[in-house]
């Protein structure tokens, strides 16, 4: 996707709601994060620490288990976010945390455990705040709010042109009661 | 275009084919539980194993698990841990929770397989995130302990915390000594009382821990009942 669209539709989101972060490749990272800021948004990259510096980004999203988060937490140092990927595994989510991370982003749909589903889990076990990770719509908000997510990721369609950002925005907002 | 097409008709083929083979082997695996049932009325293990066997080749994962159950030593067989370890490694590589967890223990114990600590305990993180209460169990032992995973007493006393809500009375007998001994987590006697009220009710008594918390207050005490009787077990999936 070019920036500029990208930037379209994020100025457009704003507009809409309460938009915390941005997270984006390292490819599109230099061009992106002024602007983004500039908006109130957090910018974090899915990459390296050292993308993070490179271009002045808020904070760098690791995937749980395929990194040393000890040492992506070191090389980070204090100011810069880590956001930690843990999938649904539960004790990924729990290493993390003890990494240091910042935040973990979950997949909310894999395996419930019965009457425990993982983000509601996740809440009531730390304060480390938490993503509910793979997309949802309004639909899904009904079963997704009651567990208490810290932040929820729209569906990618936003990104389609500035009116689908706002469109999807204003109707996740309104269903958060912003 | 063409080879589009064709490959779609191919696929609904494949489709149909499976799901009528899913259904006979599913059929297969009903019947073989009632002829297995003791209380059924029809009980006959022969018939039974026989059709558990045939629904198992044809690979159906719950039936793999079920023969992996028999050749453990179900129904008084002679334990076969190789033949075990065989049919549990196909339902395990279906992704069948309970496979995992048996296969994992085998894995622990060297029995039917080459000991192997790490892999045993790869397993039954697996299963324990499905959501598998014993898995949880043993995995908040072996994360305690460190065993084949990295030791982390804090992460090890979540997992015993998860199958102790799953209803899992041995698990709630462990976190009930973890809470009174302050183990991976903040000490709190009330809550060590609790738990060990409802595994207590669950059969699983420990009077080391009823003489600790005898000196709890009699306000702690009426805490702990409350909470116990409030205790709901969260769903088994």
């Amino acid at each position: 996707m070019p920036a500029a669209r990208l930037l379209d539709c994020l100025k457009a989101a704003c507009g809409a709601g309460d938009v915390a972060s941005l997270l984006v490749p390292v490819a599109v990272a230099g061009e992106i994060t002024p602007a983004a800021q500039q908006l109130g948004v957090a910018v974090i990259v899915a990459g390296e620490p050292r993308d993070a510096a490179r271009c002045g980004a808020d904070g760098i999203q690791l995937d749980a288990g395929s990194e040393d988060l000890a040492a992506a937490r070191q090389a980070l140092g204090k100011e810069r976010i880590l956001g930690v990927f843990a999938g649904s595994s539960r004790h990924l989510a729990m290493e993390a945390a003890e990494a240091g991370a910042d935040y973990i982003a979950f997949d909310q749909t894999g395996p419930a455990l019965g009457g425990e589903p993982i983000v509601a889990w996740w809440q009531a076990l730390t304060e480390v705040p938490c993503v509910a990770f793979t997309p949802a719509g309004p639909d899904e908000l009904d079963t997704l709010l009651p567990q208490r997510p810290d932040f929820i990721r729209p569906p990618d369609a936003m990104w389609q042109s500035a009116e689908d950002a706002r469109r999807m925005v204003a109707a996740l907002s309104q269903r958060l009661g912003s | 275009m063409k080879l589009a097409a064709t490959a779609l008709a191919l696929l609904i083929a494949a489709t149909s084919i499976s799901a009528a083979g899913q259904t006979e082997a599913d059929t297969q695996l009903k019947e073989a539980r009632i002829y297995l049932d003791k209380a059924s009325g029809r009980y006959d293990y022969a018939k039974g194993e026989s059709l558990l066997r045939q629904a198992a080749d044809s690979g159906l994962a719950e039936a793999q698990f079920s023969m992996g159950l028999l050749s453990l030593g179900a129904f008084d067989n002679p334990p076969n841990f190789v033949a075990a370890a065989d049919w549990l490694a196909k339902a395990s590589a279906q992704g069948h929770a309970g496979a995992e967890h048996e296969l994992g223990v085998l894995y622990l114990e060297g029995r039917g397989v080459g000991k192997d600590v790490v892999k045993a305990a790869a397993l039954i993180g697996q299963a324990a995130e499905k959501g598998n209460s014993d898995a949880m169990l043993d995995y908040g032992v072996l994360v305690f302990r460190g065993e084949g995973v990295k030791q982390d007493e804090k992460i090890g006393a979540q997992w015993l915390l998860l199958a102790a809500r799953r209803g899992n009375v041995i698990a709630q007998n462990r976190v009930a000594r973890i809470y009174a001994f302050g183990k991976g987590v903040t000490v709190d006697p009330v809550e060590a009382m609790s738990w060990n009220i409802l595994a207590t009710r669950g059969g699983r008594s420990d009077p080391e821990l009823d003489t600790m918390l005898a000196s709890l207050t009699a306000d702690q005490k009426a805490e702990a009942q409350r909470r116990a009787d409030a205790f709901k077990p969260v769903a088994t999936p």
